[in-house]
């Protein structure tokens, strides 16, 4: 269970999130809506650690995780605009999480390959990142979070860009691993019906100065 | 907006012939003033006697392995010294970067006679003429080509690539290990590799700061062709320079083929400086500001006291005496080699944006002018060029020519892409709106490329301003340059000699200054022009 309590995180003067609090169950998804600037991205920076928080607490499962370092927390997130790694092929930059906790070649390689068809990126193994098109770095990005079985998995406008049949097949895609795993999600969106498709349960966040 | 490369005129056929006629125009200058001067040094000068004789000398050896250390030393030297400021710099926003960036690369373009100055005016008397003294210098040098390569190449890496190997589990090592270092590496070794050619060619540095025991290959070419006449073993040496240039080039060509192209158009926002890192970018920066201020103020201040007390004299000598002479010889090279090398640079622009092959060919042409070292250059022009109507060693214009060989590879690598993002649409609006080829060529081409030629015009006179390897071959008496006089200088004993040679080089740090000025505010416009 991730829970956020009172959380407040500033930049400079600028108050970017002032008292938000949140609860997702285990295995829950949470889609978070709200305008432009109003924090939604910062927020589930917050939650995994990229950015510190002046006030509040973040727990999983009771435990206070807001001061451990984002590589301890075992949050995944997919970022916008995925953020692959350019010196990795499409392989390596989903075995990443499994490289960094010392499992053998072989072995995240065959983890990485089972990820890989999941999100129908098979045969794709050894492309490099700047030949993928949009659609390919998305499942790219998806499957490198998946990959490392985090315990809970913040989506970044995950969908965003992507034509509509796209769209429609991956939100499909992903409702199906997440509900397989029962995975637990925070959603970001400015798209109510992606939110809605995907979420169990939606939340709304306002700039912290109205 | 289309940047792709674009051409002055439409017609390839048209095209194709001015990019031939600038190739036959670039390479018959490289050729007449470079290749034909090698040949000669080496056809005509080189004995299978002076071979045996150099390469069975141990000093020959022991010349390659000082050369070689001193430089792999000056190298690691600089990383320590630059590593912390490059980093502050390139990964992090806060007031003063731009300042902190500026003052960090401002010995970018200082001649390196006048940074040696610098040091015997900033170092006791004891560290004089000692490797140490060398190779801070050195490192003084290279600190903007640290700067200048790895920083640019850390403020392109995505600072959100940490954050997601983060995410993933890597911890800050892991994240340096996987992530940044493999994406800075080649900029690291582009710079480790630029700056061990300049420490292992080290000319002036080594001449000033070495003392007379301490000789790189550069420097005992000269003083065998010079010092001794032997001209054969000179060039003999120039050869064995050249060898282990090639090879050096050879290996770092092979180590960059494995650099990860990871090229953004725009470099991302930096995210600010942490709080808590505050106190230790203080101590970064001014450490920073200390060592590359220091030395120029030791200067300065030097250049003020004659026999332990205040006084002008030093720097009223440099306008009433033979000094003057020199102040003269060197704005009047600095003018031609700007105006000559100008003008070879844009042909050389012009042959390698309108061929294809041929215009790699000219680009890989002027790479090979800029390995060349100053001291080969100068010695081959003076053994070429010395009878009859050829007899130019006595000419003042002579140095200039030298001077182009050396800086316009330089010009060129600032001409060629502002030439090539001027965006196409530019020049078809203007072709449907009626302006004939020559028009567009003024109002299109000419317009936009302004600031690049200020800034290509800039660089070469700054070059030639403090060019000392070439000049102390080819410079005569009364009519020596300004370093080849800062060197002369120095070479004398006397409290009144010494000032000079302070005032003349502090003469020179504010002119080249002024000139690096002009040519980075011109690149500025440059930039802000192709909308960069």
């Amino acid at each position: 269970m991730l829970q956020v309590v009172d959380l407040t995180v500033q930049r400079g003067s600028r108050r970017v999130l002032e008292g938000v609090s949140l609860s997702v169950q285990s295995g829950e998804r949470l889609a978070v809506h709200g305008p432009s600037g109003c924090g939604k991205t910062t927020l589930l920076h917050a939650i995994a650690g990229l950015v510190d928080i002046q006030h509040g607490v973040i727990r999983i499962d009771e435990r206070d995780i807001s001061h451990v370092p984002a590589h301890q927390r075992d949050i995944g997130l997919v970022f916008q605009d995925n953020q692959l790694f350019p010196h990795f092929d499409v392989v390596d930059n989903v075995a990443y999480s499994l490289r960094v906790r010392g499992m053998a070649k072989e072995e995240r390689r065959s983890v990485a390959q089972e990820w890989l068809s999941r999100f129908s990126l098979s045969g794709l193994e050894h492309r490099r990142i700047t030949e993928l098109s949009g659609g390919e770095a998305k499942r790219v990005a998806l499957a490198r979070t998946m990959a490392g079985a985090p315990r809970v998995v913040l989506l970044d406008e995950p969908l965003s860009g992507l034509d509509d049949s796209l769209h429609e097949q991956l939100l499909g895609d992903l409702r199906e691993v997440f509900d397989r795993l029962g995975t637990t999600v925070v959603h970001v969106t400015h798209d109510r019906a992606e939110g809605a498709a995907l979420c169990q349960r939606t939340m709304e966040l306002t700039h912290p100065d109205r | 907006m289309n940047l792709s490369t674009r051409n002055t005129t439409t017609d390839p056929i048209v095209r194709h012939a001015i990019g031939r006629w600038a190739a036959g125009a670039v390479v018959l200058w490289v050729t007449v003033f470079l290749g034909l001067p090698i040949t000669v040094i080496t056809a005509g000068n080189v004995a299978m006697d002076d071979v045996t004789r150099v390469l069975t000398q141990q000093s020959t050896w022991r010349l390659v392995w000082f050369s070689t250390w001193q430089a792999v030393l000056s190298v690691l030297v600089t990383f320590v010294i630059s590593g912390p400021v490059t980093w502050l710099i390139g990964r992090h926003q806060f007031h003063g970067r731009r300042v902190l960036r500026a003052i960090s690369t401002v010995s970018f373009l200082l001649p390196s006679v006048v940074v040696a100055t610098a040091f015997l005016a900033v170092l006791p008397r004891s560290l004089h003429y000692t490797v140490f003294a060398v190779i801070v210098a050195h490192a003084y040098f290279n600190i903007a080509v640290v700067v200048r390569v790895v920083g640019a190449r850390l403020e392109l890496l995505e600072p959100q690539l940490a954050g997601v190997a983060r995410t993933l589990g890597a911890s800050p090592i892991v994240v340096m290990r996987t992530i940044t270092w493999p994406l800075v590496r080649g900029a690291v070794s582009s710079a480790a590799s630029v700056m061990f050619l300049y420490c292992f060619t080290s000319f002036a540095v080594v001449r000033v700061l070495g003392g007379p025991r301490r000789s790189t290959l550069e420097s005992d070419i000269a003083l065998r062709a010079f010092g001794i006449g032997d001209v054969g073993g000179a060039t003999v040496l120039a050869l064995v320079q050249l060898a282990y240039i090639c090879v050096v080039v050879g290996i770092i060509r092979l180590l960059m083929r494995s650099d990860i192209a990871y090229v953004r158009a725009a470099p991302p926002v930096l995210p600010a400086l942490p709080h808590q890192c505050r106190s230790i970018a203080s101590v970064i920066g001014s450490v920073t500001v200390v060592f590359v201020v220091t030395p120029l103020v030791a200067l300065f201040w030097r250049s003020l006291h004659v026999r332990d007390r205040m006084s002008l004299e030093a720097w009223r000598s440099l306008f009433d005496t033979a000094l003057a002479e020199s102040l003269r010889a060197s704005a009047r090279t600095a003018l031609v080699a700007g105006v000559l090398g100008t003008l070879l640079c844009c042909i050389a622009t012009l042959a390698v944006v309108h061929l294809r092959r041929g215009g790699r060919a000219i680009d890989a042409l002027t790479l090979l002018t800029l390995a060349m070292s100053p001291v080969t250059v100068g010695l081959g022009l003076i053994v070429t060029f010395d009878s009859g109507w050829f007899d130019w060693r006595d000419r003042w214009w002579f140095v200039a020519i030298a001077h182009t060989l050396v800086a316009f590879p330089l010009a060129v690598r600032v001409l060629v892409p502002a030439w090539r993002t001027t965006p196409v649409g530019l020049h078809h609006a203007a072709a449907v709106l009626g302006a004939n080829g020559w028009r567009r060529l003024v109002d299109v081409d000419l317009r936009r490329m302004r600031p690049a030629l200020v800034a290509a015009l800039g660089l070469i006179i700054a070059v030639s301003l403090g060019e000392f390897g070439a000049a102390s071959m080819l410079s005569r008496d009364g009519a020596e340059t300004m370093p080849v006089a800062i060197n002369r200088l120095l070479s004398r004993t006397g409290d009144v000699v010494r000032a000079q040679a302070f005032a003349m080089a502090s003469l020179l740090v504010v002119v080249c200054t002024a000139a690096l000025i002009v040519v980075e505010s011109a690149m500025k416009r440059g930039d802000h022009a192709a909308g960069r």
